[in-house]
């Protein structure tokens, strides 16, 4: 007996079939973007399942199925987060102030980037102004300056792997009119330069080796806000005086000593820096030498290591940076002349 | 006579009566699902040719098989290796059996294991299964069928 040829057109027999259990497996089907990388674009699926069955006289019959294969696309998607832990702290009118972010490509090939900042938003207390957009050219995730690439559109955009992620910084002056406390934000966006738009947005042949790219969930845009905040400081200088007599009084008289305090209290929030203390010596009394004190420390009148210093007609006394909230003492004694 | 005939055929060797090579066909097609949006807005899935695959995407992997010959095929076991960068996804024609050691052994999920670095093992889940079959006693002369499950574009 002669069984019919197979070559049957195999197709003739593919019913257009309704898959079972459709809805139970719709949870799973919907993933989208929640795969960090994903099988890289370009890759080729290839399916073949074989059927065995019983031959006459024993042994197994086998037969192959054909083979189907499948191009994996390419999936554009991109996320920026905002990477600082917390506010990044600096005083009214700084310049140079640094917020990092990782801009991460979720998508499943190698792609460009173009990033743009953008400081007018709204829900803050002023607006910053960037000075720069500033790319992590050598990779350690910190703001190197002189080292670390400027960004300039079109002309650097920077290329991230699947599933990569780089570190990009924003640069700005805080406004010297912003007050203590003042927080602000400016924002990084990146686009993928494959194209953006609604998810499934599909661009025939854009993506790696050739294959169509799709917009994944995020539209192949990302964007994120890193916060400013301004700590402003302020001095206030209390000076006060005591007279000791010769007679064990508090007269002023010829000979009398007094002795001089100068407190520098730094109120607000951070600190200031290269503050210096000094005080004239009023006429008509002389500096005891060797009376300078800074938090009851003596210091020397010689301008040396240490922060005292008396000029012949000033005591000055260089404090450096202090933090809001402390008060530093300085004392000095004159003789009535 | 005509008694003893019938017995003869009653007892006859099974693979006498079963099918002889190139008689069975195996077409096998995968299809994917997409989320539209809907006529009434609102988004729905859409099973499709497999145009534009990218990872996420939910597969269909159906076979469908016919028994062209005049005899039953006995002992039919159609088999399928999940392809790499494929995650298994349910969905499958109930009666599967599964592999999670590329085809060595098979069997319900439930009494599979998988070996864990410490050198005991943990019970399969689908995320382990690395092969799928379904066997059937026999398929009868021009009989055909079609199975399909799951799969999750790594």
């Amino acid at each position: 007996m002669r069984y019919q040829a197979s070559g049957a057109k195999s197709s003739a027999f593919v019913k257009k079939t309704v898959v079972p259990a459709i809805a139970a497996a719709a949870a799973v089907s919907l993933g989208g973007a929640a795969h960090a990388s994903g099988t890289p674009a370009g890759t080729a699926i290839s399916n073949t399942a074989t059927a065995t069955y019983d031959l006459p006289g024993g042994g197994t019959g086998t037969v192959t199925s054909n083979t189907v294969t499948l191009k994996v696309d390419e999936l554009i998607d991109v996320t920026v987060a905002w990477k600082d832990p917390g506010d990044v702290l600096g005083a009214a009118g700084a310049a140079g102030q640094v917020l990092s972010f990782t801009v991460t490509n979720g998508g499943n090939g190698s792609g460009q980037f173009s990033l743009a900042s953008v400081a007018a938003l709204g829900g803050d207390d002023f607006d910053p102004t960037i000075t720069a957009i500033v790319l992590d050219t050598n990779g350690n995730g910190v703001y190197d300056p002189g080292v670390d690439t400027v960004y300039v559109p079109g002309t650097n955009d920077p290329t991230i792997a699947a599933d990569g992620s780089t570190t990009v910084f924003i640069l700005s002056t805080l406004p010297l009119g912003a007050n203590d406390g003042n927080r602000a934000r400016a924002q990084l966006s990146a686009a993928s330069k494959k194209g953006t738009g609604a998810p499934g947005t599909t661009f025939a042949g854009a993506g790696t080796g050739g294959v169509a790219a799709v917009v994944g969930l995020t539209g192949g845009k990302g964007q994120a806000d890193g916060w400013y905040k301004v700590q402003k400081a302020a001095v206030a200088f209390v000076k006060t005086a005591s007279v000791t007599d010769p007679f064990g009084g508090a007269t002023q008289v010829p000979g009398a000593t007094i002795t001089y305090t100068l407190a520098a209290t730094v109120s607000g929030t951070g600190s200031l820096a290269n503050l210096k203390v000094s005080d004239a010596i009023p006429s008509g009394t002389t500096y005891k030498p060797g009376t300078i004190t800074l938090d009851g420390t003596a210091l020397s009148d010689a301008a040396d290591a240490d922060a005292g210093t008396f000029t012949g007609s000033a005591v000055a006394v260089t404090l450096g940076t202090v933090a809001s909230g402390t008060t530093r003492t300085v004392t000095f004694k004159v003789k009535i002349n | 006579m005509r008694t003893s005939l019938a017995l003869l055929a009653l007892v006859a060797p099974a693979a006498a009566l079963a099918q002889t090579p190139g008689a069975v066909q195996l077409v096998s097609s995968i299809k994917v699902e997409h989320v539209r949006k809907g006529p009434d807005g609102k988004p729905q899935r859409v099973v499709e040719e497999a145009k534009k695959v990218v990872p996420g995407d939910g597969l269909i992997f159906s076979f469908a098989y016919r028994n062209a010959g005049a005899k039953p095929a006995t002992g039919f076991v159609i088999t399928d290796p999940l392809p790499a960068n494929v995650a298994f996804a349910g969905g499958e024609t109930p009666g599967a059996l599964y592999s999670v050691d590329r085809g060595k052994s098979w069997g319900p999920l439930a009494s599979l294991r998988v070996p864990t670095a410490n050198g005991g093992s943990r019970a399969a889940t689908s995320a382990d299964v690395n092969g799928i079959r379904w066997a059937f006693p026999a398929i009868p002369p021009g009989g055909s069928g079609q199975v399909s499950f799951r799969g999750l574009v790594k």
